[in-house]
């Protein structure tokens, strides 16, 4: 995996010019991930609801199948040890095209020492596949 | 002694099952001692729930 400094130096973007991070706030027990527009937009997923909530699963499924297992044990092991999380990988976005994002996120714990809330942002990093992807 | 197996000599379908329980047993003795660390009461069901979703798409790869 690449470096954090890796990937952002790659982008394609210069300052000023990159598209907006996307940012979550995901209800572990309750499995309801809020996000916001951006974040929305990099996973092809209608705003509205992705400000009401959904579950983990429908971002997921919007990750490219190479990447997704890879991705969902990182979620994984970030709750259980209780460590930072970053990843890159590619998600299907609102144009239908799979662009490269770079994730950053933590898990946080309640007084009983529960898992309890996973705070994030996803960076577009700018890498998209050349052939647009037809959605089912 | 007996032979040990390898995947090689395996059909498609029994090394795929093989593989997949290789993969859980190696997820739950990866997570078993990081789960048990978790400082007070267990994870309640729907932690343990959510995990378990994760670790199913892990396995599906």
């Amino acid at each position: 995996m690449r470096s954090v400094d890796e990937v952002l130096f790659s982008s394609q973007w210069s300052a000023g010019d990159t598209p907006d991070a996307g940012f979550f706030t995901w209800d572990i027990p309750e499995n309801i991930l809020y996000a916001d527009g951006a974040l929305a937009d990099l996973f092809g997923v209608d705003p509205e609801e992705a400000e009401r909530g959904l579950p983990i699963e429908t971002y997921l499924d919007r990750v490219h199948p190479d990447d997704r297992s890879q991705l969902a044990k990182a979620i994984s092991d970030s709750i259980i040890t209780h460590m930072n999380q970053h990843e890159t990988y590619r998600a299907l976005n609102a144009q239908g095209r799979y662009v490269t994002v770079a994730s950053f996120g933590r898990g946080f714990r309640d007084r009983d020492g529960l898992p309890r809330r996973y705070v994030g942002i996803v960076v577009p990093v700018g890498e998209v596949d050349a052939l647009p992807v037809r959605l089912s | 002694m007996p032979k040990p197996i390898g995947l090689r000599n395996l059909d498609g379908q029994k090394r795929a099952q093989l593989v997949a329980h290789l993969k859980h047993v190696s997820i739950s003795r990866e997570n078993s001692m990081a789960r048990d660390s978790l400082d007070g009461p267990e994870m309640n069901e729907n932690v343990q729930a959510v995990l378990k979703v994760l670790d199913d798409i892990y396995l599906k790869k």
